[in-house]
């Protein structure tokens, strides 16, 4: 083995492209310094995961509102969603820039950001499910307002429990599990549900056109609950590697 | 500017140090992530420059493990010796203890120089390759399991946790970068505390003595070495013998540097006595060592996947090959530079039995059938002078060979307080141990003891106190205070 006599040297010679060293290593300091740069982050989650909460339950009042024939009632509450949609993705983003630019949680940094990702796709969910009762504005028969209702309360406490689970997940890791269980027990409920609303649907003396119409709501509304299930896979995967 | 020349052999020395041990102390934290290289260099240089200011500032003069190199160009080539073979590990990113490369550098002038290897030394050495590593080992899955258990009852949020875990990452590295820098700056610069040409400067925080001035000089070595060297070297103890998280990085460097507090601190020992309570036996632990000791620990308690058991077979190996090699190195650099540049690099020292150290050894109860044979008859190296006595006392047994050897050294020296008016002035000789010395001025003894004889013969404060934990701290000074006097009162002929 030899060494090259310029090469002996090489480690002497700071790195390329170091301006602005110093200005960065005091910016990192400050970071360091900051503990309210951590507050202000737990917050933000916070916040966003309230946000996931209160879209689902608006979509819930929405509906409810929907069956009841209160149209306008019902745009405030979808003009609500859409306002808090836009927020949950500005403070969604904040969040991720946050933990990459601040490198935090390095080893949970992955998990945290796929699971407030997929937190977001339930709002946008319930959002886009609003608008199509909004541009479609489908005829509802009387006899399936309860069997819908319930639907999409099972729906809402399956994203509830997800939530539970998620701030577990965040504040005390170890009871994760206490609230995931939960998530998979409504998504089971609500599947039942669906697929009893889709057979009166099936039995009503109704064009086919519109039971296929009704079905395929019936259908989305049972898939917030499937949409909270993924993520609470994804979240006990995440609280198994965090557990110590 | 010949001492710039051999000043430059331990500011190299200092680079190599920094770029090699930096990632003892922060490489977990960075290879975790959790710390960028930039503030783990950043708080590493600031704390190895202040341990080194603060260990120079002291009034303690250690010439470091050096100081049994008895010539300023040996000095040069055994810390150069040195230097090299750490530099040499660093290029292949291996973390080596330092203060045993040095050994083995030495041990390499000791070999060219016919003086006698301390086995003690040796041995210290290879029992550090298994020992440090398995206490390491074993308090880091001590303290791994304590803190798992107390965080399964405590609620925390992510990240906080993730905020205090990197404080901690942070001041447990900078207090390790700080004990680095007062422990090992004596290695580094001690050998030229009674050469450097430094004269006190006043600034406005106050005096910054000439030692402290190169111990400063020494830290920023260290510091520069760190800030340009030690990047890759971080990545191999913190991420390549296995993937740290982050609560694993903090137990790895929490649990290391405890072991080096409570096994290899004299402070500690000296503290615990002082109230009474019983000492922790002092073993011989290299932070490198215990860092990876540590990684392993928590390696095999998470079930031992995952490690990369390649990288440890070649760090082990490293530690083997850095004290070897320095030894080699400093070996043929002796040897070239004696002969081809014409420096001295060792000054000669004979042997000579005479009738007073026939009868010292006698009161010391060391007596051998061919014993008047060898008085008066001179040899001229220590190592010629074991040869004949293994020859021709078979009876005398290893640990009295040596101390025949070692009563036998022969010394010019001269006591001449003016030399020292310095280290009297700033106070590390007492004022009564300092009155003795001045009564003895002018005086010539012909061996080291009969100094040491004479001074405890004077005083009770130039005697050893028993061997007590207390009394050991007080003893280890007043050898290192003696070794001092015996070098700088050393006249040649």
């Amino acid at each position: 083995m030899y060494i090259k006599f310029s090469s002996l040297f090489a480690g002497l010679i700071p790195p390329s492209g170091n301006r602005g060293a110093v200005e960065n290593f005091f910016e990192e300091i400050a970071m360091y310094s900051i503990f309210s740069a951590t507050k202000d982050l737990v917050m933000k989650i916070d916040t966003f995961i309230d946000l996931v909460s209160e879209s689902v339950l608006h979509f819930e009042e929405g509906l409810k509102l929907y069956l009841s024939g209160k149209e306008d009632e019902f745009n405030e509450r979808l003009d609500i969603i859409r306002i808090l949609e836009g927020r949950a993705d500005n403070l969604r983003q904040d969040i991720e820039a946050q933990l990459y630019v601040q490198t935090l949680i390095p080893e949970s940094r992955g998990d945290v950001l796929e699971i407030l990702e997929n937190m977001d796709d339930i709002i946008d969910f319930s959002k886009a499910l609003m608008f199509e009762f909004f541009i479609e504005k489908p005829e509802i028969p009387v006899e399936l307002h309860e069997r819908m209702k319930k639907l999409a309360e099972t729906a809402v406490d399956s994203t509830q429990a997800l939530i539970q689970s998620t701030r577990s997940y965040f504040y005390d890791v170890n009871t994760v599990k206490d609230h995931i269980h939960k998530v998979k027990f409504f998504e089971n409920e609500s599947d039942h549900l669906a697929e009893k609303a889709k057979r009166e649907i099936f039995q009503l003396d109704i064009d086919l056109s519109r039971k296929l119409h009704l079905k395929n709501f019936i259908v989305s509304i049972d898939s917030i609950s499937d949409i909270a299930e993924n993520i609470s896979n994804r979240l006990s995967i995440a609280a198994m590697k965090r557990i110590v | 500017m010949s001492l710039i020349i051999f000043l430059s052999s331990g500011l190299f020395l200092g680079w190599s140090f920094g770029a090699n041990n930096a990632g003892n102390v922060f490489g977990t934290a960075v290879g975790s992530k959790m710390v960028s290289f930039k503030v783990a260099a950043v708080v590493t240089s600031f704390f190895l420059i202040l341990g080194s200011y603060v260990s120079g500032a002291g009034a303690t003069r250690t010439l470091g493990k050096l100081g049994s190199v008895n010539e300023i160009g040996g000095a040069f080539i055994v810390a150069l010796a040195a230097a090299v073979a750490i530099f040499w590990m660093t290029r292949i990113n291996l973390p080596v203890s330092t203060s045993q490369t040095i050994v083995g550098s030495i041990i390499g002038w000791n070999f060219f120089s016919g003086s006698i290897t301390d086995y003690e030394s040796l041995m210290k050495i290879v029992s550090s390759w298994v020992v440090a590593p398995v206490i390491a080992g074993l308090f880091a899955v001590l303290i791994n399991s304590i803190v798992r258990r107390l965080l399964r009852r405590v609620k925390i949020h992510i990240l906080y946790f993730d905020f205090y875990n990197r404080i901690g990452l942070i001041i447990v590295g900078g207090f390790g970068a700080y004990s680095l820098g007062a422990n090992n700056i004596a290695n580094v610069m001690g050998v030229f505390v009674p050469v450097a040409p430094f004269r006190p400067i006043e600034t406005i925080i106050g005096t910054i003595s000439g030692n402290e001035q190169l111990f400063i000089l020494g830290g920023i070595a260290m510091a520069v070495g760190v800030c340009t060297y030690s990047a890759k070297i971080m990545q191999t103890v913190g991420n390549n013998i296995i993937p740290l998280t982050p609560l694993t990085a903090l137990v790895v460097v929490f649990s290391s540097s405890s072991v080096l507090f409570l096994f290899s601190s004299q402070n500690l020992e000296r503290f615990l006595a002082g109230m009474g309570l019983p000492t922790i036996p002092l073993v011989p632990i290299s932070s490198a060592q215990a860092v990876v000791g540590a990684i392993i620990g928590i390696g095999l308690y998470q079930g031992g996947g995952g490690m990369n058991f390649r990288l440890l077979g070649k760090i082990a190996s490293g530690w083997v090959t850095a004290p070897v090699l320095a030894c080699l190195i400093s070996f043929v650099s002796l040897f070239i530079i004696q002969n081809v540049f014409n420096q001295p690099v060792y000054r000669p020292v004979k042997f000579n039995m005479s009738s007073d150290v026939e009868r010292r050894l006698v009161t010391e109860g060391i007596t051998f059938l061919a014993m008047d044979q060898f008085v008066d008859k001179e040899f001229s190296t220590a190592v010629e002078f074991r040869q004949a006595l293994k020859t021709h006392a078979p009876d005398l047994e290893v640990w009295d060979m040596n101390r025949v050897v070692e009563l036998s050294e022969l010394r010019n020296i001269i006591v001449n307080t003016e030399i020292i008016q310095y280290e009297i002035d700033e106070g590390w000789f007492t004022p009564e141990q300092a009155g003795i010395l001045k009564e003895l001025n002018g005086r010539s003894f012909n061996y080291s003891w009969e100094l040491r004889d004479e001074l405890e013969k004077l005083s009770p404060a130039w005697r050893m106190k028993k061997n007590t934990p207390q009394g050991r701290h007080f003893n280890r000074d007043m050898i290192s205070k003696l070794d001092y006097l015996y070098k700088k009162f050393w006249v040649i002929k």
